[in-house]
């Protein structure tokens, strides 16, 4: 008929106290998340073993040839020799500091493009067809040509992964620039900022995240551009050593020089997360959940 | 394309809280940005203390309906912002900020970011960046449009109470007129765009004032009876402009 009651009265459980009716509550809540915590975790472990089970099983069994595939343990075991070796530091130091180099370089090259198109704009139209044509190449494919050009050092590894890594960071400056809130733009105009003033105490400070997202991004690109010129051709570096290794049917170094590259990679993107989560200021730091 | 404003004409001696009600789009906001010198008009001019206005003038401040605060700065820097602007050393802009943050009663957030801040509290933080640079002349375009209307009436009651010391000329945009009459020395109604001055009116009620006067108050209701029908005309007008013309 439509009459409508919300009482608390007819509850046959009853906190009378509402302290422990919270205290309650927030074990209750608690508990959750430490349930779903530890599900994330058996999930996690369980899939390892599952993968690593199956490669071992696939490979005891020679379902496929262990040839191909090795097996867990034998690559752990090329792990640990190859982390002995002097040469495998000197590639891994050769291919990180080109990786390095190309995202400094990269960065700074890509930011100041990007504030340059955002402040000419005709410039940035114009352009436009050029850098989107330019982007959908696939990046790697200029290796073999700089090789060519630059011989089989450091250069030839850095001018592949700068391409990569300047466009990432061209087009996130100049997306970030662009979305300055229009607001503060007026504030600062009704206080008479300078045109400086207002680039470096607005719009540089806004486009921030978006510049470091791009940061994060490039660092993990620069690894690849390296790695794949190297592949190509190179005298020193993991990915000069691993098409060593595999063109000589040395599958478990193989699949042990891939676990040094990740590992490198994680490094660096651990670093960019780091400046990432420094620049968020505290609105990523709550709503992440790492 | 018609004109924010025409026929226009409008004085504001020193000091005094003026404020202008009118439907939306009426031009009030063109109003403001011209004194701010964000705007210049085509036709006629802008006098600060008998000079034309050519750029923002160092002594008036504008503050806006959307606080306008910055997300990566805190609650203290924010404040500091305009005074940055206007190239004051960072240990007196230090003093100002603590000085206004404690006026607003922030000082436990000085050192928070915004975003952890609730809509009424960064209104405040507003309040504090603005009257910190001591103007002379102060905007306001709506700035208590989009708080709940119980943080609306304490943010009033504290403005009135800060601007009393600050003793600086306030020209207050709202489209409430009830807001309007309870805060101005004098409100001035506008038309529907092109905006012209249909009504001006002095206020002739004691302060310091409190918010309770909406309710005990009956001079405060006989304004509002006075101007609440031109402006719902104007209101409609600018709804409608077919009929108008």
């Amino acid at each position: 008929m439509g009459t409508v009651r919300v009482t608390q009265a007819t509850s046959a459980a009853r906190t009378a106290d509402l302290q422990t009716f919270e205290a309650s509550i927030r074990a209750e809540m608690r508990t959750m998340r430490r349930r779903y915590e530890a599900t994330a975790w058996t999930v996690r472990i369980a899939a390892l073993l599952v993968v690593l089970g199956g490669w071992e099983f696939l490979s005891a069994t020679n379902i496929i040839k262990a040839f191909y595939i090795s097996d867990p343990i034998s690559v752990a075991v090329s792990l640990i020799n190859v982390l002995g070796q002097g040469a495998t530091w000197y590639n891994l130091w050769q291919t990180l500091v080109a990786a390095a180099i190309s995202l400094a370089v990269g960065s700074i090259l890509g930011v100041a493009g990007g504030v340059a198109l955002w402040r000419v704009s005709v410039l940035a139209r114009a352009f436009n067809p050029y850098i989107t044509l330019f982007n959908a190449l696939p990046r790697p494919a200029l290796a073999p040509l700089f090789i060519m050009w630059f011989g089989l050092g450091v250069t030839a590894k850095v001018f592949v992964a700068v391409t990569i890594v300047f466009f990432l960071l061209l087009v996130n400056t100049m997306a970030g620039l662009s979305n300055v809130d229009p607001d503060i733009l007026a504030l600062a105009n009704s206080l008479g900022a300078s045109r400086l003033q207002r680039f470096l105490l607005v719009e540089i400070p806004s486009a921030l995240p978006s510049i470091v997202a791009g940061l994060r991004l490039g660092a993990v690109y620069s690894v690849l551009g390296v790695v794949v010129s190297e592949m190509v051709a190179s005298y020193y570096g993991l990915g000069q050593m691993l098409v060593k290794a595999t063109n000589g049917f040395q599958v478990s170094m193989s699949f042990a020089i891939l676990v040094l590259m990740a590992a490198m990679a994680v490094v660096l993107d651990v670093g960019a997360w780091l400046l990432q989560r420094h620049v968020q200021q505290g609105e990523e730091s709550r709503a992440s959940l790492r | 394309m018609v004109p924010a404003l025409w026929d226009f004409d409008l004085e504001i001696p020193a000091g005094q809280f003026l404020t202008i009600v009118g439907p939306s789009g009426c031009g009030k906001t063109t109003l403001l940005a011209m004194v701010g010198g964000l705007v210049f008009p085509r036709q006629g001019e802008v006098l600060l203390d008998g000079r034309a206005v050519t750029g923002p003038p160092a002594e008036v401040a504008y503050m806006l309906a959307r606080d306008a605060l910055m997300p990566w700065r805190t609650a203290r820097q924010n404040v500091e912002f305009g005074l940055e602007i206007r190239g004051q050393s960072r240990d007196l802009r230090r003093q100002k900020s603590a000085e206004w943050l404690d006026r607003v009663g922030l000082t436990a957030f000085a050192d928070s970011k915004i975003n952890e801040l609730s809509q009424g509290m960064r209104q405040r933080v507003a309040i504090a960046r603005t009257l910190a640079l001591e103007p002379r002349c102060l905007l306001m375009d709506e700035p208590f449009a989009a708080l709940d209307a119980q943080t609306r009436m304490l943010l009033q009651q504290e403005f009135l109470r800060l601007w009393e010391r600050v003793n600086a000329t306030v020209i207050f945009v709202t489209h409430d007129l009830g807001e309007a009459i309870l805060l101005g020395d004098r409100v001035v109604l506008v038309s529907h765009r092109p905006g012209r001055v249909v009504a001006d009116v002095a206020v002739a009620i004691p302060r310091p004032r409190t918010t309770e006067i909406e309710l005990d108050d009956p001079n405060f209701r006989r304004y509002h009876r006075l101007l609440s029908g031109q402006l719902k005309t104007e209101v409609r007008a600018q709804l409608s402009p077919a009929e108008d013309e």
